[in-house]
């Protein structure tokens, strides 16, 4: 096995859920045309990643917004003095508010001022929303379940033939 | 979090998938291979991106195999030096705290990369951030946590290297996060 490039490009939390729905949708085409669930999911450690890493997008930012929002920010972040993965890091994180955007962007006190940091947090804000209040697990939203979870769950979906 | 990397790797697909496409086929193959599983020097893979291009299939003589020379994309979890990511904490003692992302368990935050004024209290058994105004902040356990990438390590998994018997403690990919700056920490410490 040879690695002919270890990074090509970066993916956003929003374009990886893209690739899961689509490898479930491929498969869910493969069961509906007669191969059992078992040949159609390939292997087991697929479906552990593919469950695990579904559940954890779904509750993360990447869940508010769709695609077309998420090229619409890029755009308008063309202008702003803004390395590719600092921008990368406001898709993902959603920042709400200033404290938010400061571990994002680096050295932001010196490179905005203060108007500045308004404006890019309502850009932002306007574009792809704003993360619900309250739902950042500490007021006991269940965040992801714990190992025994998961597997119980993976379980009750698997269709034994 | 996640990167494309691109790979070249001989495939081999067994007879009986030679009744589905070769592309069909392959993907099977390269799934069932890399899914949640670490590359020495890469990271956690997820899935297959995409096929770049495959050789013809050779036989070789006593298996009916076909082998063929792939190149294709993976999707990598691997974050970058400095990254902000999102967690739940899993767990704490006074070498730190372990953070979970789901999907991935092995984040570990040393208490030397803690806010200044956070230490471990043994009285309440927990992490407490005692800021400059006074205030007491915990961390309790399923507490969604922000943290930065501030480095991460493999380790050479490899079985039977001179008789060294294997670690199971030791993961083959491990992050080193931290909780240091404005911003980092549970979430709803910054919260509006």
């Amino acid at each position: 096995m040879k690695v002919l490039e270890q990074r090509s490009a970066f993916l956003s939390d929003l374009e990886v859920d893209g690739v899961l729905n689509e490898l479930a949708a491929r498969q869910e085409a493969l069961v509906s045309q007669g191969a059992s669930y078992s040949t159609a999911l390939d292997s087991e450690n697929l479906r552990t990643i593919q469950y695990e890493l579904k559940e954890y997008l779904d509750k993360s930012p990447c869940s508010l917004y769709k695609i077309e929002q998420m090229r619409s920010l890029l755009q308008q972040l063309k202008q702003w003095p803004l390395t590719k993965v600092e921008k990368l890091m406001i898709i993902n994180q959603l920042p709400n508010c200033r404290a938010e955007l400061e571990p994002l962007v680096d050295e932001l006190d010196t490179r905005f001022d203060d108007d500045q940091v308004e404006e890019l947090l309502g850009i932002i804000i306007s574009t792809l929303g704003k993360r619900p209040a309250g739902g950042d697990g500490d007021d006991g939203e269940v965040v992801s379940g714990t190992a025994t979870d998961d597997t119980s769950m993976m379980d009750a979906e698997t269709v034994t033939t | 979090m996640f990167v494309l990397s691109r790979i070249e790797d001989v495939v081999r697909l067994a007879p009986d998938s030679f009744s589905s496409s070769t592309e069909l086929a392959l993907t099977r193959a390269i799934n069932g291979k890399f899914a949640n599983k670490v590359v020495d020097g890469l990271g956690l893979c997820v899935c297959l991106y995409d096929i770049v291009g495959a050789t013809d299939g050779t036989v070789k003589a006593g298996d009916g195999g076909a082998y063929l020379n792939v190149e294709f994309t993976l999707v990598v979890f691997r974050p970058f030096r400095g990254e902000v990511l999102t967690g739940r904490v899993a767990g704490y003692d006074g070498g730190g705290i372990k953070v979970s992302l789901g999907f991935f368990d092995d984040i570990h935050i040393p208490p030397g990369k803690l806010f200044a004024g956070m230490s471990y209290d043994l009285a309440a058994q927990g992490y407490v951030w005692t800021t400059d105004d006074g205030e007491k902040l915990d961390i309790v356990v399923d507490d969604t946590v922000r943290f930065r990438v501030d480095h991460d390590r493999f380790h050479d998994c490899t079985p039977g290297k001179k008789g060294e018997a294997m670690d199971p403690k030791l993961a083959p990919y491990s992050i080193i996060g931290a909780m240091d700056r404005t911003g980092l920490g549970v979430t709803g410490w910054w919260a509006e």
